[in-house]
């Protein structure tokens, strides 16, 4: 890999509920290098929106405690900045667009508005044709009466699209997306997915798309983390693990997905439920519902290990027998 | 197996808006004339996007809301009607009181429409929470301490206790993570399969729907633009609003 554009390392977090810190990202290893498409699946409460939420700043600090880690945008430290230089930096570069995105737009301010504001935030002026240009690459056809619409008379497709226009105004290096696509209907859904794409190719743009739908993962991203209980459990080239992971949770997850596709009578199941960050101990956070498990996934986490470029978390991960030999089955 | 259950006979509900304080309201038509027929033992899926008025229909036939024309019969006349219509809700964690215990939850809605003694509400209560594959333990536990896919177990739960003939799920799965969506929906299948059913269920997810149901309705703007059985509609859909839908979802 390249250069990384935005690097995360060690990264623990806990969060604050009365008066007691719970830890809930547990220690994540993140790289997104340029133009890269990254795409983050886990289950509620796996810790993804916790994630970005804290390494933005955008959650308040009085909530949450990084207990360790550093965070380096384009080689630069940011985590011991003060959090208005952090915004400085990392909010002219880095746009978050949130899950609905209508609701965080003002309702009683048109789109034009918001748009102003944020050639102000920038200390730009404002640039009708460049917004007009935008819109249209975001896919909207009259732009000049949407401009002078308000949030609230948008459909979902739309307020999805008016958030990616307002996003690239800052012409930022990064966009994170969080569930862009659960919020609407699933014929909307391709179009957006469609949209993200040509964003990345025509402007380079690096994305970070946080989901649980595979099929949004399949079709976008070119290297997926998978993440469980605070941790990445699982990382690699998005092809390669839809196929084939080492790693049972992934397996459980497709094959979850898979199944409902497919006409079977009765559907895969994993058994059991997301873990609760209540419940987080020294042990592999996924044992409890791990088919494939042994004694040793309850004594310590598993750490990271590599296989044919593909990083894992796992006391027991399908590989082949013949290599390696670390194959139970 | 083709005994009618319900019959819905030129639907219709309109609502009244007023987008502005100084403009005049108008009418719009949320459901226009739908009319269809749902037999017993039934799966029926509801389709269509956002704002086609698939949960407006679901509400009138919970009689939620009051149709602006048009007449639902559900199983002849004059029977009491919530006792055999119940709902699953989307968002399970919303629509209970987060610190009230499952065991009262579930005894209100028995004491409503049972007349049966203490002992009986426990182990009707107890068979309740095993029919949907939760430990009778877990009945002194409050709401907030359960996880998304175990209150969707809770709410089927709730939904069973007065033993409907009914039931409207809307998008049942469509908020629970993807490791639990089959866990739920290989439930609901059992309980069809085992207890006298019919099931209406409301998603726009094409998956779940081509899932679960034996005969599906497409929504368009209010419309019915289609009714027919799974197989028809997924080989040969007859409008073209389906046909897109259909090419959409399959990517």
């Amino acid at each position: 890999m390249a250069e990384a554009l935005l690097a995360l390392k060690a990264y623990r977090v806990s969060l604050k509920i009365s008066d007691k810190y719970l830890e809930v990202i547990r220690g994540i290893d993140l790289k997104l290098a340029k133009g890269e498409v990254l795409g983050i699946i886990g289950e509620s409460g796996s810790g993804k929106s916790v994630l970005l939420k804290t390494m933005l700043g955008l959650m308040d600090y009085d909530s949450y405690r990084v207990d360790s880690g550093t965070l380096l945008y384009e080689g630069e430290s940011m985590l011991e900045l003060p959090i208005k230089k952090r915004y400085q930096i990392l909010g002219r570069s880095i746009a978050y667009i949130f899950q609905n995105p209508k609701q965080s737009l003002s309702q009683r301010k048109t789109i034009q508005y918001h748009f102003k504001e944020q050639f102000k935030v920038l200390g730009k002026p404002y640039d009708a044709s460049y917004v007009k240009q935008l819109l249209s690459d975001v896919g909207i056809e009259n732009q000049t009466t949407l401009l002078k619409q308000y949030p609230y008379q948008l459909s979902g497709g739309q307020g999805q699209r008016i958030a990616l226009a307002l996003a690239l105004v800052a012409q930022p290096k990064v966009i994170i997306a969080d569930e862009p696509t659960s919020a609407i209907d699933a014929t909307l859904k391709l179009k957006m997915m469609k949209l993200l794409k040509q964003i990345n190719e025509k402007y380079g743009t690096a994305m970070i798309i946080v989901t649980h739908d595979f099929d949004v993962i399949h079709h976008i991203t070119q290297r997926v983390v998978v993440m469980y209980g605070g941790l990445v459990m699982n990382e690699g080239d998005t092809q390669a693990l839809m196929k084939a992971s080492v790693h049972p949770y992934t397996r459980g997850l497709i094959t979850c997905a898979e199944s409902l596709k497919d006409m079977s009578s009765t559907l895969y199941e994993l058994s059991g439920y997301p873990l609760n960050p209540l419940n987080f101990k020294e042990a592999c956070p996924f044992a409890e519902r791990c088919e494939r498990k042994t004694i040793s996934c309850e004594a310590m986490v598993p750490i990271m290990e590599t296989y044919r470029g593909e990083r894992y978390r796992c006391c027991h991960p399908y590989l082949d027998a013949n290599d390696g030999g670390l194959a139970h089955a | 197996m083709h005994e009618r259950i319900l019959l819905i006979n030129h639907l219709r509900k309109q609502f009244f808006v007023k987008p502005n304080l100084l403009k005049r309201g108008h009418l719009i038509d949320a459901v226009k004339d739908v009319s269809m027929t749902v037999y017993r033992g039934d799966i029926l899926g509801i389709i269509g996007e956002s704002g086609s008025g698939k949960t407006t229909l679901g509400e009138m036939i919970l009689k939620l809301q009051a149709p602006t024309a048009g007449e639902l019969i559900f199983d002849g006349i004059g029977m009491p009607f919530r006792k055999d219509v119940q709902i699953v809700m989307q968002q399970s964690n919303e629509v209970f009181d987060p610190l009230s215990s499952v065991e009262k939850i579930l005894r209100t809605a028995i004491k409503r429409h049972h007349k049966l003694t203490k002992s009986e509400q426990d182990e009707r209560i107890e068979a309740l929470l095993s029919s949907v594959g939760m430990s009778p333990v877990d009945k002194i536990k409050k709401i907030n301490q359960f996880s998304g896919g175990q209150l969707q177990r809770v709410c089927i739960a709730r939904a069973l206790a007065v033993e409907p003939k009914l039931l409207l799920l809307d998008e049942p799965v469509s908020a629970l993570d993807v490791s639990v969506q089959g866990q739920i929906i290989n439930l609901l299948m059992k309980l069809h399969a085992q207890q006298d059913l019919t099931y209406i269920i409301i998603s726009h997810d094409l998956n779940v729907i081509k899932h679960m149901c034996n005969r599906i309705a497409v929504m368009k703007d209010g419309e019915m633009v289609e009714l027919s059985d799974k197989e028809t509609l997924f080989t040969a859909p007859k409008h073209a609003y389906t046909k897109q839908l259909i090419a959409n979802f399959t990517l």
